[in-house]
């Protein structure tokens, strides 16, 4: 354990300086005591002393030259020998090598990840000063926030540097090619100040540009520069024909920004204040007061606390909703989180989870190594028991074993580079839904010091099991047992079992995981929507364009558009169309605050949360969402007739529960309409926000009542959205030319997306636990190979004796059997235990589901039955009469 | 004591101090005092080498070291010698009677 020695030789090396020092003193003093004593002066003899002693810090350096020399001189003879014994049994040592590396591999890609996503800081100036501002509405934790929020918190705060607030919205880009669909963010020009970013072309956003009034200009990202312009610093000056409006590019940002959610460009706000809509109206009038939209991050000043901030946000906001006399029980909250935590989001319990699977790997792929050092070192007593004899210590053998372990983690770790650089490339290619901060992933100086770590560590732990055998048994023993190779001393075979039936466990507990994983995956995808998600390709439309800034939701224009989907609903290969603002499960949905009229189940005093769906007449049906009551919304719902809406039952049974809900009135919050909505039918509840989500309250209103200055189509088609999309794409065209058709996209897709990180844990899991399942039959079956190859003798004086093959075939794989037995009883009992953490990624599965422990036992038992059957039938094969004259 | 003794002395530096380990265990400056007393005041240590060879010595595993109080009540690193120090110092022996005998013989020469 040389290289032990060194390490501790590096920590204690302060002690070892000191104790050297106090060694030479000693000598000097010694010297000058004795002159003194011979009869020289004390002046004299310490001149003497320190003359013939020399430079006493050069004395020092040579002397403790010679003690690393040492350490470097034993640490290369053990690493030789070790080299030496792993080449001359190069298949042992490619086995432990490629088992190791498999183990390290897996831990290596991980923590490439966990590191990306949960260690890095983001890639911005002091980015710990960055906080995100959450709204919290009694009904609604974690919303955007409203622009007199904004503005209060950027005018009133005492603790920030820097508040700033954006708003991402579609533009439909003309004169460039062909209408063209893109994601621009208006944001207040704190903005890049606050990420300490500037534009490398150009110039940043100022205060004049967020006078109200002043002219819109855009700043580009580096991506869309590149696309759109070539990287040309001519487009500096240049204009854009954004819905309609002439927008002079000032700006490009640096190469190295990350860029928000597929941004384009950035505006700057025509308000003083994002808008909720393009063209809409002064977010700064009352009316929008309710309006939650902006997303709003901020910069801590130097030394400020995120309590501080969070203590004087509360106060602003309290101010503020006194001013404006808002009741207690209606106040909105405001709550700061550190940005990453934004970004971080859902993802750490995964990540952490993963990193705990993949734990177990490694622990299961020591274990598989230990078995064949063990194996190895039955082989080597003879050498190691002379070795003994001759004089060397029990100390210098298990270091040498431990120098072994150690070198050998150390190459599995290099051969597993290779496959975390895969595994990496191959997570981040993937693009996995919910899996943030791809950007920050990849194999750097803390992964590889990671990487070095666990190897050794895996190392030291695989490599003590063999030391801790010839500790055990003493040089004599090792001597007389040398004589027959194989088998061991039942210390050893006490070992071994043990590393079986753990590695059985741990192997056991990832199945448990992996199982009850799958089986809430598929519990999941078995929910009901609420509609029929089957062939199903959506795609958007936004009418922001110069077309529609005037007569923006102009009731003729809407009939034409309907008309263009009945065009549509007609043409081959589609059985159906609809639009709405939204697509179930995409999280895009619009929520709203109705007031309720007259008798219902909502006191006056309490708000409901009601999903706003703006839809095309045949939107039902189209879905396939089944009505329940009433009526469907239709072609005569329209602009200037009573408004009419359609409500989910979850909607019809919070507010009017036990009542007919046909008839009721109410005001959605957003409406300036003269008359109220009022309900004509009820429709099934449909899974809006997510398969795993709870029922929602919905209401459905004609997009020819209610104007929307965006939507959503859904087309059903017989075989599939690509043969279809052409004529579609003809159809819009004829409607509008300049119309982008964007965003198009499967249900297929849209539902992969809704389950987040799911699909990626399911699958890691899965994998590692398929991993873990090899590994612990091969180490099973190593060991039973092991055992019956140490048994040949015994089994063939049975045989000799007249046992029956039947009877040695039971006796193996009893013996075999015996260890997945307490390996499945050990492991179900961890897995209980354990499992209970992934409760949060379960779905309608108990971490303790019966059926999932009964599968995972019965596939491990039935794996571990296979792997001592072929060590088993080998026995029954045992010649007697060679047997005998084994060795 | 002129500069040629010391020169000497380096080579069969570790030979000597074996030799004097041999016995009893000793610090630095008691086996600086040891050669010089058993040599009849002839040989004399340079101490600049002696602490660089006992601490080389230490790391070949001949000699062992550890604290222990001294005479004059203040601690200091007392070595001994180890199995493998008293077989280095059986072929030392060896090698410096053959050394001798050879310069003996090329001495009775004529």
């Amino acid at each position: 354990m040389a290289w032990i020695g060194r390490l501790r030789g590096l920590w204690k090396r302060e002690r070892r300086d000191v104790e050297l020092d106090e060694e030479l003193r000693y000598h000097l003093d010694r010297r000058v005591t004795d002159s003194v004593s011979a009869g020289m002066t004390p002046r004299e003899a310490r001149e003497a002393a320190q003359k013939s002693f020399g430079n006493f810090t050069l004395q020092k350096e040579r002397t403790r030259d010679m003690d690393i020399l040492g350490w470097l001189e034993s640490f290369a003879q053990d690493l030789r020998y070790g080299f030496r014994s792993l080449a001359k049994n190069p298949g042992f040592a490619v086995v432990a090598i490629l088992t190791l590396a498999l183990g390290i591999g897996a831990n290596t890609a991980i923590f490439s990840v966990v590191n990306g996503v949960l260690l890095k800081p983001l890639p911005f100036d002091h980015p710990e000063q960055i906080v995100w501002f959450w709204d919290l509405q009694p009904k609604l934790a974690n919303a955007p926030l409203s622009a007199p929020e904004f503005v209060a918190f950027r005018d009133q705060n005492c603790t920030f540097s820097q508040v700033a607030a954006l708003r991402p919205l579609n533009f439909t880009l003309t004169g460039r090619g062909p209408a063209e669909q893109l994601r621009g963010a208006i944001v207040t020009p704190e903005h890049f100040p606050l990420l300490r970013i500037t534009p490398a072309l150009g110039r940043d956003f100022t205060e004049a540009d967020a006078k109200p009034g002043s002219p819109r200009v855009a700043i580009l990202t580096d991506g869309y520069w590149k696309t759109a312009f070539g990287s040309d610093a001519a487009a500096i000056g240049q204009t854009l024909a954004l819905n309609g409006e002439s927008v002079a590019i000032v700006g490009v940002l640096p190469k190295d920004y990350i860029v928000p959610s597929r941004v384009s460009f950035f505006l700057n706000p025509k308000y003083g204040v994002p808008e909720v809509f393009p063209g809409g109206s002064d977010p700064n009038t009352a009316n929008t007061g309710g309006t939650h939209y902006l997303a709003v991050t901020g910069r801590l000043k130097p030394g400020v606390t995120l309590a501080q901030a969070q203590a004087d946000l509360t106060s602003i906001l309290h101010n503020l909703n006194t001013s404006r006399k808002i009741l207690p029980e209606k106040a909105h909250g405001v709550r700061i989180i550190p940005w990453d935590e934004l970004w971080i989001g859902g993802a750490r319990s995964t990540l952490l989870t993963l990193l705990a699977v993949v734990g177990l790997v490694l622990l299961i792929a020591c274990a598989n190594v230990a078995n064949l050092l063990l194996a190895r070192s039955a082989s080597r007593t003879r050498e190691i028991a002379v070795r003994a004899a001759m004089g060397a210590t029990s100390w210098r053998l298990a270091r040498q074993l431990v120098t072994e372990g150690a070198l050998l983690g150390i190459l599995g770790g290099l051969a597993s580079l290779p496959l975390a650089y895969a595994g990496v490339a191959g997570i981040v290619a993937a693009k996995p839904a919910g899996l943030p901060k791809l950007f920050s992933i990849h194999l750097d100086a803390r992964v590889l010091l990671f990487t070095f770590a666990i190897s050794v560590a895996a190392g030291i732990i695989f490599g003590i099991a063999p030391v801790l055998r010839g500790m055990r048994i003493g040089a004599g023993e090792s001597l007389k047992q040398a004589g027959r190779s194989g088998g061991g001393g039942v210390h050893q075979s006490w070992t071994r079992s043990v590393l079986v039936v753990s590695e059985v466990a741990l192997s056991l507990v990832l199945l448990a995981g992996a199982g009850l994983l799958i089986k809430s995956f598929v519990r999941l995808l078995e929910v009901n929507p609420g509609f029929r998600p089957e062939r199903i390709m959506t795609f958007a439309l936004s009418f922001s364009g110069p077309k529609y800034k005037d007569s923006a939701h102009h009731p003729e224009r809407m009939a034409e558009f309907l008309r263009t989907l009945k065009k549509i609903g007609a043409l081959p290969g589609v059985e159906s169309v609809a639009s709405s603002n939204d697509v179930p499960l995409a999280g895009e949905d619009t929520t709203s605050n109705p007031r309720i009229l007259g008798e219902s189940a909502v006191a006056s005093n309490e708000q409901i949360l009601v999903g706003m769906h703006i839809i095309s007449p045949g939107y039902f049906g189209a879905m396939g969402i089944r009505l329940l009551r009433g009526r469907e919304l239709s072609d005569h719902d329209v602009s200037g007739a009573q408004p009419a809406v359609v409500i989910n039952q979850a909607f019809a049974q919070r507010v009017w529960p036990g009542q007919d809900p046909i008839g009721k009135q109410f005001r959605l919050f957003v409406t300036d309409k003269d008359q109220p909505e009022e309900v004509v039918g009820v429709v099934a509840n449909v899974k809006h926000d997510g398969l795993n989500a709870e029922d929602t309250l919905d209401a459905y209103e004609s997009v020819a009542q209610q104007p929307w200055p965006y939507l959503e189509v859904s087309v059903r088609t017989s075989k599939g959205g690509e043969a279809v999309l052409p004529s579609v794409r003809a159809a819009i065209a004829e409607f509008d030319p300049d119309l982008a058709v964007y965003s198009v996209r499967t249900m297929e897709e849209i539902i992969a997306e809704s389950l987040g990180t799911r699909r990626l844990t399911l699958t890691l899991v899965g994998f590692f636990a398929a991993l873990a399942l090899i590994l612990a039959t091969i180490g099973i079956y190593g060991v039973m190979s092991y055992i019956v190859s140490g048994r040949t003798q015994e089994i063939g004086i049975r045989i000799a004796l007249g046992a029956q093959r039947a009877d040695v075939f039971k006796l193996v794989v009893g013996q075999g059997m015996a260890l997945a037995g307490a390996g499945l009883a050990v492991g179900l009992i961890a897995a209980a235990g354990l499992t209970r953490f992934l409760s949060s990624m379960l779905f309608h599965v108990k971490a303790f589901d019966p059926l999932t422990y009964v599968a995972v036992t019965v596939l491990l038992g039935g794996v571990a039955l296979l792997a001592c059957y072929i060590p088993a039938r080998r026995a029954t094969r045992v010649d007697p009469l060679k047997a005998l004259r084994y060795e | 004591m002129t500069k040629t003794k010391n020169d000497l002395l380096q080579g069969t530096l570790t030979l000597l101090v074996l030799r004097s380990l041999g016995h009893d265990s000793m610090h630095g400056y008691g086996i600086t005092l040891h050669i010089h007393r058993v040599s009849n005041e002839i040989l004399r240590v340079e101490e600049g080498s002696l602490y660089p060879a006992l601490h080389r010595m230490e790391q070949e595993g001949w000699i062992s070291a550890e604290w222990k109080p001294s005479e004059n009540n203040r601690r200091a690193r007392y070595y001994s010698l180890t199995a493998k120090g008293r077989k280095q110092l059986a072929k030392e022996e060896a090698g410096w009677a053959r050394l001798t005998e050879a310069v003996s013989s090329v001495l009775r020469f004529v």
